[in-house]
């Protein structure tokens, strides 16, 4: 399983292009009619400042990728103009990306793409 | 930033409050997957079929009581992290497409409904989805012209699903949006969806999904209102 | 314990308080400034006091609040040295007599955030409202007479070249509990108070124990009313408007 390590280190490496890709394929989407995946933060606003959570079993190390990825795609969408974003920041379309990219895992550990799931539906 | 440069790479992820927020709701394990649909055609239906299918192999689905036992205990109570399939609009293919589907894997989903819509004429209802972007796009569908679903049907997903109030009419709330206009999207759209529904509506949702603390006009509102979550594009707030 | 483990422990716990990634942001992103917090300023601790302001003055440029309405505006810090703000608190008497010298001295800029109230207790009370208000000084051995306050006119003089700055009416830690007429009190009628004083407008507020602006919910209201510009907090200065 990969750690919030390996993902900085794979940037370190200068390997942004599956990032973009998966960037791109988001921008193909449809969402009037689409299931579009999100992670959204769940927060407590009635709770102290450093309220921490336990997840999750089965995302126990996945979360830590998202985190990085999350960093990865929304500097990626930062550099795109407003125009291009339209009503959102950068973080929202990020944290989409970071839901089709990092969806689930499957039994190797390696991630699941969102894409997988609908990979019959697919327009080409 | 074709070759990695940790500084512009750390400027650039700094530009916006909202971005270390969602780092660290990642590293925290405060987040919850979610899939939002909007239209959801018969033209479409295997897709989803084969979508909540994967869900309930892959994930919890999610009640509103599950999210008062995380923020009361802090821990996640499944093995399997929670997926909200999240229905925007209250459009009537819900009721005929997505509902079975979720019924069928026995799957939570939860409807955002603009309570108004429901109460719209038929004759009338294609027309105040093009005014308020509830956007149809099988206009097909339903040669008798109601896009929405109606009262009976509300109740039927009510019986076993969530419903979220996603404003009354489709309402941009702007920090400038007048005191009765306000009243009227968060506090009477509350209670005209309980009325019909029976049950007590507990999350409130944005148009442009801005969170709890853009807007600090509207939170005389949404406490008078009492509504406990707040869901935005980025976030759902307890709020009490 | 491998690097891995400890990375993975470094980012789980600067990310464990929401604060902390705020202030790495504010930051990165330039928007931070440096403050000396000074209580008590007594005659013993003159020579100290003066080493340090001067050496402000060295590296340093004194900050207004027009200076941060600029930088607040333009996104642009408008001077080549960083600003610092010795910020004075609790509106002694000492910081009159001994603060504002040091400070004219060097032509640096102190903020004084002052207990508005404080002022007009009288000097018989005054040791004891310090006692009651958790106003830490011991300044009765400087003046015989009992006054630890400054009063108006010493106010009004500081603010001929220093920013004036409410903290509270009472020196009043505003809670959300806190009922209506008190935080009118505390924030608005302080405001007001301060501003007989000087003749000119109290564009900041600063909480006890330093809670920031969205903390209160209540308080906005007041805040608002009041007409503040910025609320200070100890990790955080905020325009509000």
């Amino acid at each position: 399983m990969k750690t919030m390590q390996d993902v900085l280190q794979t940037l370190v490496d200068q390997d942004l292009d599956q990032y973009r890709e998966v960037i791109d394929y988001c921008g193909t989407r449809v969402t009037a009619d689409e299931g579009i995946p999100a992670i959204i933060g769940l927060d407590d606003l009635t709770g102290s400042w450093d309220k921490t959570y336990e997840g999750a079993k089965d995302d126990e190390e996945l979360h830590m990728m998202m985190a990085a990825g999350a960093l990865i795609f929304a500097s990626l969408y930062e550099q795109k103009t407003k125009e291009e974003l339209g009503h959102y920041p950068a973080i929202a379309p990020a944290m989409s990306a970071v839901a089709e990219r990092f969806f689930t895992v499957d039994e190797n550990g390696d991630e699941v793409q969102y894409r997988e799931v609908v990979k019959d539906f697919l327009k080409k | 930033m074709n070759r990695f440069d940790m500084e512009s790479f750390v400027k650039l992820v700094a530009r916006d409050k909202r971005t270390f927020e969602m780092l660290r709701y990642l590293i925290n394990n405060s987040y919850i997957r979610v899939v939002n649909y909007h239209n959801t055609n018969t033209s479409n239906a295997e897709r989803y079929d084969a979508e909540i299918k994967y869900y309930k192999e892959h994930f919890a689905p999610v009640r509103m009581k599950d999210l008062d036992t995380f923020f009361e205990t802090g821990k996640w109570p499944y093995e399997k992290p929670g997926l909200i399939p999240a229905i925007f609009e209250g459009f009537r293919n819900h009721y005929d497409v997505m509902l079975p589907i979720l019924d069928k894997y026995e799957f939570t989903g939860w409807f955002y409904l603009p309570s108004f819509f429901m109460d719209v004429p038929l004759e009338e209802q294609l027309a105040f989805s093009e005014k308020h972007e509830l956007d149809i796009t099988d206009r097909n569908m339903y040669p008798d012209g109601r896009i929405a679903m109606n009262w009976d049907e509300v109740r039927d997903i009510a019986s076993r699903h969530e419903i979220c109030c996603h404003s009354g009419t489709h309402y941009e709330i702007t920090k400038e949006t007048p005191d009765e206009d306000m009243y009227r999207e968060i506090v009477e759209a509350k209670r005209h969806l309980e009325e019909k529904i029976g049950r007590e509506v507990q999350v409130f949702c944005w148009l442009y999904g801005e969170e709890y603390n853009y807007n600090t006009r509207a939170h005389k509102y949404l406490k008078e209102a009492g509504y406990k979550y707040v869901l935005s594009n980025l976030k759902l707030e307890k709020i009490k | 314990m491998d690097k891995k483990n400890l990375l993975e422990q470094f980012v789980q716990s600067v990310a464990k308080d929401k604060r902390t990634l705020e202030m790495f942001r504010y930051l990165v992103n330039n928007a931070y400034i440096r403050v000396v917090n000074y209580h008590n300023t007594n005659d013993r601790d003159i020579q100290r006091i003066s080493r340090e302001i001067s050496y402000f003055s060295e590296h340093f440029v004194p900050v207004r609040v027009r200076d941060l309405d600029t930088f607040f505006e333009t996104g642009k810090w408008p001077y080549e040295k960083p600003g610092l703000i010795p910020a004075v608190f609790e509106g002694y008497r000492s910081h009159f007599d001994i603060m504002r010298e040091i400070l004219d001295r060097y032509h640096f800029t102190g903020w004084f955030y002052i207990p508005a109230f404080f002022s007009e207790v009288p000097a018989e009370e005054q040791y004891d409202f310090c006692m009651n208000h958790r106003l830490r000084t011991r300044g009765e051995y400087m003046y015989p007479d009992g006054r630890i306050a400054m009063n108006g006119e010493e106010i009004a003089r500081l603010s001929e070249n220093h920013e004036i700055c409410c903290h509270t009416g009472t020196h009043y830690e505003i809670t959300e509990e806190t009922t209506d007429e008190d935080m009118y009190r505390e924030i608005v009628a302080s405001k007001k108070k301060l501003e007989e004083y000087t003749g000119r407008p109290v564009d900041v507020f600063c909480w006890l124990a330093g809670e920031e602006y969205q903390y209160n919910k209540k308080a906005q209201k007041y805040l608002r009313m009041a007409g503040y510009k910025y609320v200070v907090s100890n990790l955080k200065i905020e325009k509000i408007v």
